[in-house]
């Protein structure tokens, strides 16, 4: 045996980007990389993110959905490139090198991640550029398309160690199927849980709207904790336990500030202060200013309305858009934020539903019947229902008037009781 | 010394254990029973829009089934496929046509599940998978049917009240064109999968 003289030079501590594209174009990384992009340009194109209200919340929300599908697949491979290195006894030779184990796992890490994260941007920049970008963008948006990436990473580490630990060929598809259930299944949860759901399939922003930054700040820091720990306590030494203990305190912090924040995943952006305001005869309505094209159909609608319920019940002369606080603060909310509509007829719905008189008794049936019945009646009269209804008969004034009031008066009880 | 019955089953039953006949066969029996007894219809994401829409679980008991497939076209040894003087391309191609009538018949067991549809959606995905098999061996072949599952289900009906065309396998409504093309890439997958064996599984 010749001993090799100590050249003096360091052994490498990264990866290099020679290495990481070689590790990138063999085996499975190669194979759900390339199954991944056509997959991506798919779906990318398949979305019709025009039926969102202008601006990159949308877009940039369904680009982290994709994440739903990439980031369990990208486990997958990962656990089968890491078994199959352990299978051939490559991860055996490995520990004889400068790196070790951590560092063939790194490298299967960032090439299967590396290709998982490019299809992911890929679906996204596909859907955001057929979008209409014309609204408004805000940093919180800008965490989507980044929690999806971190999920990918993440969703890598977990299959790379997986695939360290068994060898089994089974483990890669079970892996992958038992992550995309779990996330497909707790997209449909509600209430605290729907805070664990890494997308947000359901949820649409309007103009007023953005994603929930703190809670997808939150969900973030819990996936690159949990694939940390997970990294950490599949190495050895001191080291391990150590951050195996920080991990599991980090993770321990999240979850507690994922109980603690609002499950909902949409916020109001950052009002203008003070709000733009548009007046039209004796009304005014204070927007976002992305909606100021649309006010003068919508004062129309409020025009109507409020001209057919004025009579009957005290309306308020000044409204307000969701989330706009200031100049008018305690004015009704006028909901327009999310109808694309040019013509009145599109803003009636939302104009009755700031006039009439809001029930504190909905679950009192007689309350309700009164509601609807005033609902259908509005609708029917600014031209916006179906005229031929039994719900609103043909009436003389004077009768009309008693039937109004009659379902005023039921409103009115329920408010007073 | 083994008497004659058991002598003369142990041949098949060895060769049957090689080609992970054992565990197919759970695969298939445990999607039969998730046909039967599982859900009938799984929700699909409402992605930009407000409509309800949801796949009979049929359709997506094709991915259990390549996976079955998968397990259940192993080779004992590369090597014995690539020197044998026997025609093998003829015995693997019988035996993932075996392993697709099972799945067949598997997923078709669901109430309400009629032929074609099964035969749509094992074919797509069983194909697909045979085809990645044949390129880059059994080991990563599971990855083609399982994104394609897996983004159809995501995506797959994103927009609109009906389901995109690259998802077809799903559509409960199957059309002839729709099986007719789950055929033909099954057939296509099984053929280059079959001709595959005087190459051996390098991957593997």
């Amino acid at each position: 045996v010749t001993a090799v003289p100590p050249t003096g030079a360091r052994p490498a501590r990264g990866v290099s980007y020679r290495v990481w594209r070689s590790a990138a174009a063999t085996g499975a990384p190669r194979v759900g990389g390339l199954l991944l992009l056509g997959i991506a340009v798919l779906t990318g194109l398949g979305v019709d993110a025009s039926a969102g209200t202008p601006g990159w919340a949308n877009p940039l929300n369904a680009g982290l959905v994709t994440a739903l599908f990439i980031a369990p697949v990208v486990a997958g491979t990962a656990a089968a490139q890491t078994g199959f290195l352990r299978r051939h006894g490559v991860l055996g030779v490995a520990r004889t090198a400068p790196g070790g184990v951590p560092r063939t796992r790194g490298l299967v890490l960032l090439a299967t991640g590396g290709w998982g994260g490019l299809a992911l941007l890929l679906a996204t920049a596909l859907i955001v550029a057929r979008a209409d970008r014309s609204g408004p963008f805000t940093p919180e948006m800008a965490l989507l398309p980044l929690s999806g990436l971190v999920g990918v990473v993440s969703a890598s580490a977990v299959g790379t160690v997986l695939g360290g630990i068994r060898d089994s060929r089974a483990v890669a598809p079970l892996l992958t199927l038992g992550l995309f259930t779990a996330g497909y299944a707790v997209s449909f949860t509600h209430g605290r849980w729907l805070t664990l759901s890494p997308t947000f399939p359901a949820t649409f922003y309007t103009v007023a709207t953005q994603p929930h930054g703190a809670l997808v700040a939150a969900q973030m820091l819990l996936a690159a904790s949990i694939a940390a720990a997970l990294l950490t306590v599949s190495g050895s030494g001191r080291r391990r336990t150590a951050a195996t203990l920080t991990a599991v305190v980090v993770v321990a912090a999240v979850v507690g500030v994922l109980m603690r924040v609002s499950p909902a995943p949409v916020e109001f952006r950052t009002a203008p202060d003070p709000a733009p305001c548009v007046t039209s005869a004796d009304l005014s309505m204070c927007v976002w200013p992305e909606d100021l094209t649309a006010t003068r159909p919508a004062l129309a609608a409020l025009t109507t309305v409020t001209g057919q319920i004025g009579g009957y019940w005290p309306t308020a002369r000044r409204y307000r858009e969701p989330g706009i606080i200031r100049p008018a603060p305690d004015a009704p909310v006028y909901d327009v934020t999310s109808i694309s509509s040019t013509t009145a007829v599109g803003f009636v719905p939302a104009a009755i539903t700031a006039v009439l008189p809001r029930s504190r008794c909905p679950a009192d049936m007689s309350v309700r019947a009164a509601e609807n019945d005033l609902y259908v009646w509005l609708e029917a009269t600014a031209g916006a229902g179906p005229t031929d209804t039994t719900d609103t008969p043909v009436l003389s004034p004077r009768q009309r008037r008693s039937w109004v009031a009659t379902r005023l008066a039921v409103i009115d009880r329920c408010r007073t009781r | 010394v083994p008497d004659p019955l058991k002598r003369r089953l142990l041949l098949p039953w060895t060769l049957v254990r090689g080609w992970g006949g054992p565990e197919a066969a759970l695969i298939l029996l445990a999607v039969g029973v998730l046909a039967r007894l599982g859900p009938r219809r799984v929700p699909l994401l409402s992605v930009f829009t407000a409509a309800d829409l949801s796949v009979p679980t049929a359709g997506l008991l094709g991915l259990l089934c390549a996976l079955g497939v998968l397990a259940g076209t192993r080779e004992p040894s590369d090597t014995l496929t690539v020197t044998s003087p026997r025609p093998v391309p003829a015995l693997r191609a019988a035996r993932v046509l075996l392993l697709a009538a099972g799945s067949v018949a598997a997923v078709a067991a669901g109430p309400g599940t009629t032929v074609a549809a099964a035969v749509t959606t094992v074919g797509a995905l069983t194909g697909e998978q045979l085809l990645l098999a044949a390129l880059v061996g059994r080991s990563f072949s599971w990855v083609a049917p399982m994104t394609h599952a897996l983004a159809a289900i995501t995506l797959g009906a994103t927009s609109r009240g009906d389901i995109a065309i690259w998802a077809w396998f799903l559509d409960s409504h199957t059309s002839a064109v729709g099986t007719a093309a789950s055929v033909l890439v099954f057939l296509t997958g099984t053929s280059t999968w079959a001709a595959r064996s005087r190459t051996g599984d390098s991957a593997d």
